[in-house]
């Protein structure tokens, strides 16, 4: 039922968008991965070495520090990954824009919306 | 008798039947149901997730297990930041773009089978109602603390308001229920840090030199393993929590309600920002209450520490703040339940009924119908299991949830919506195994064996994620989805990467 989009879709746009695509998940798996390393080195730390057992400065402890500087580092994570985003829209407007005309001199295309 | 605590309940009450009784008027097709008319904006679904997220567990489990073990009682919170930056960065927006009404309608758009979509659904309804019982029996007891009123009373006093939320409200009563949740949980938990602080110390520095002076250093450390057994067991509790937040199917659809692909950005943002507000809050109110309270009340009162916040509020305002705290953790489980309901009826009606046994031949009528009595039906078995099961095992309950969100839902989602070789055999496949081997790994651990359990690990999580991820890659193999597989995920991928504003003209009910 939507094979009619394969048909008409130009191979130039289709590898565009899979090149962007390939932006995004590169981002997020990097992004994903590191900030889940760093949080599951915590319990191993706390659990197995005295690395964390200390006093930071005052009556603060190195394990608090640790835990409350995951909150923080997921914000700042938030700020990079909204300016991706903004780069990543404006590039994905445009392959739109570049796939809306090509769906309209195609047969038909966007009327069905390659969907079902 | 607490007045103050009846009175704030009963305004609580009034005002949710209010918001249900307008939302009602407005639910006119599925859609409105499921997704309230994908009309959320961002902010307003930052705080729905929030209100969604913090469970009783959260807010009153954790400050007590604080309040008890020290640092140790607070790692179960740190998962959040990061189940919250995958949200972010790898599912918000393809959810959004991808998702109708169910998690089995974002996996369908790539492999549109009525097998893979009963597979899903099962795991959705799996995964929630546990959850939900869990809900239950930790409010029914807390109620029963609270007011002194019987279990089985207090659980059919919250189940009753559940479904008619649900049922008449659908998610936009379920919204606006969450969205006042949010908010009321940061102002009273803020409230509470606030007037904690001032009887012991008004800066942080302050507050934890107070801490290690009475408590001991040792409360403000995450203690050694006492056995490599045991650190296995942190550890893994920890991956689980995160990736399991990850998903949650009653997270995960809150992201089907909003606008437009940035205001799913901006709800998984805005709700990591509260909810991490809400984190970093929660060691003042339980070394507050340690402090202030001392340990020996905290557990004379309730062995498990669950009432360590309820304790601090009345120490330090008397019975209007404990009457205040009761009331906001009667809305949090509401909030919590009413997200469930929805997520695991929307798979029954949505997906088992309207999808697989009528084959996309209901009408819209019949669909809010089926939504409506599945939602009914739902709540009831909810209630049902909760009354059999009072006095079991909170924490394995949301482990097994949390496990097999990370270990069945989570994998599935994420091959779903990037690996180009994943098939629809190897997602049936994938599915079916991991959710009985995730299942078989808690109920044979040491919740329910004691201590020579088959599997020793109390949170299997380490070994059934990626065995979980193994088992839909080994299944994708073995059954590749050939030249028509290839051509399914370039639909998806140029769908995910373009949204679907332009592209799904005429697809959904919704304008």
């Amino acid at each position: 039922m939507t094979s009619t989009t394969a048909k008409n879709s130009d191979p130039e746009l289709d590898a565009d968008i899979e090149q962007l695509a390939r932006r995004k998940r590169r981002f997020a798996f990097a992004l994903s991965a590191s900030f889940l390393a760093y949080f599951t080195l915590l319990p191993i730390l706390a659990s197995y070495t005295t690395v964390l057992s200390g006093m930071a400065f005052g009556s603060l402890s190195l394990s608090y520090v640790y835990a409350f500087s995951l909150f923080p580092i997921g914000w700042i994570a938030f700020i990079f990954s909204a300016k991706q985003s903004k780069k990543i829209d404006v590039e994905a407007d445009r392959l739109l824009s570049r796939y809306q005309a090509s769906a309209a001199s195609g047969v038909a295309n966007l009327g069905q919306g390659g969907e079902r | 008798m607490n007045w103050s605590a009846i009175i704030l309940f009963a305004v609580t009450i009034a005002a949710t039947l209010v918001m249900t009784f307008v939302a009602a008027r407005r639910t006119k097709t599925p859609s409105d149901h499921y997704i309230a008319g994908r009309s959320i904006g961002g902010w307003q679904n930052g705080f729905a997730i929030t209100g969604d997220f913090v469970s009783a567990a959260a807010f009153l489990g954790i400050s007590g297990a604080i309040a008890l073990s020290g640092f140790d009682g607070y790692y179960i919170m740190l998962g959040v930041p990061v189940a919250f930056v995958i949200l972010l960065v790898a599912l918000a927006e393809p959810l959004r773009n991808l998702g109708k009404y169910t998690m089995a309608d974002v996996v369908t758009s790539r492999f549109d089978t009525r097998r893979l979509r009963a597979a899903t659904a099962v795991t959705t309804v799996v995964i929630s109602v546990f959850y939900m019982v869990a809900q239950f029996i930790g409010a029914g007891v807390l109620i029963q603390l609270l007011f002194g009123i019987d279990y089985i009373l207090a659980v059919l006093i919250i189940g009753v308001l559940m479904t008619a939320y649900v049922v008449f409200g659908g998610m936009l009563a379920t919204t606006w229920i969450q969205i006042v949740q949010g908010v009321i949980l940061l102002v009273v938990t803020f409230a509470l840090v606030i007037f904690a602080m001032s009887a012991i110390g008004l800066s942080p520095m302050a507050f934890f030199d107070a801490v290690v002076d009475k408590l001991g250093p040792e409360s403000v450390v995450g203690s050694q393993a006492p056995s490599t057994l045991a650190g296995i067991n942190l550890v893994s509790l920890n991956v689980a929590t995160a990736l399991g937040i990850a998903g949650l199917p009653h997270m995960l659809i809150r992201f089907l309600t909003v606008t437009d692909r940035s205001a799913a950005r901006t709800s998984a943002m805005s709700a990591g920002l509260l909810i991490g507000l809400f984190g970093l809050a929660l060691p003042f109110l339980g070394h507050g209450a340690a402090l202030l309270v001392g340990k020996s009340a905290i557990t004379d009162a309730d062995a498990g520490g669950n009432l360590a916040a309820p304790l601090l509020a009345e120490y330090v305002g008397g019975n209007l703040l404990l009457g205040v705290v009761a009331a906001t953790a009667f809305v949090v489980i509401i909030a919590t339940l009413s997200g469930l309901v929805i997520a695991s009826s929307g798979a029954v009606a949505n997906d088992l009924y309207a999808n697989v046994l009528r084959r996309k031949r209901a009408s819209q009528r019949q669909q809010l119908r089926a939504a409506r009595l599945a939602a009914l039906l739902i709540s009831g078995a909810a209630i049902i299991i909760s009354l059999a099961l009072q006095g079991i095992n909170l924490a394995f309950l949301i482990t097994l949830g949390l496990c097999l969100a990370a270990s069945v839902n989570l994998p599935l989602l994420l091959f779903t919506i990037y690996w180009r070789k994943f098939s629809e055999g190897g997602a049936t496949f994938g599915t079916i195994t991991s959710l009985s081997v995730t299942t078989a790994a808690v109920l044979l651990g040491p919740a329910t064996m004691g201590n020579g359990a088959i599997v020793p690990l109390t949170n299997p999580g380490i070994v059934t994620i990626p065995l979980g991820f193994a088992l839909f890659w080994v299944g994708s193999i073995l059954t590749p989805g050939g030249p028509e597989g290839t051509a399914a995920f370039k639909r998806l991928t140029r769908k995910i990467t373009l949204g679907d504003k332009q592209l799904d003209v005429g697809r959904h009910d919704v304008s």
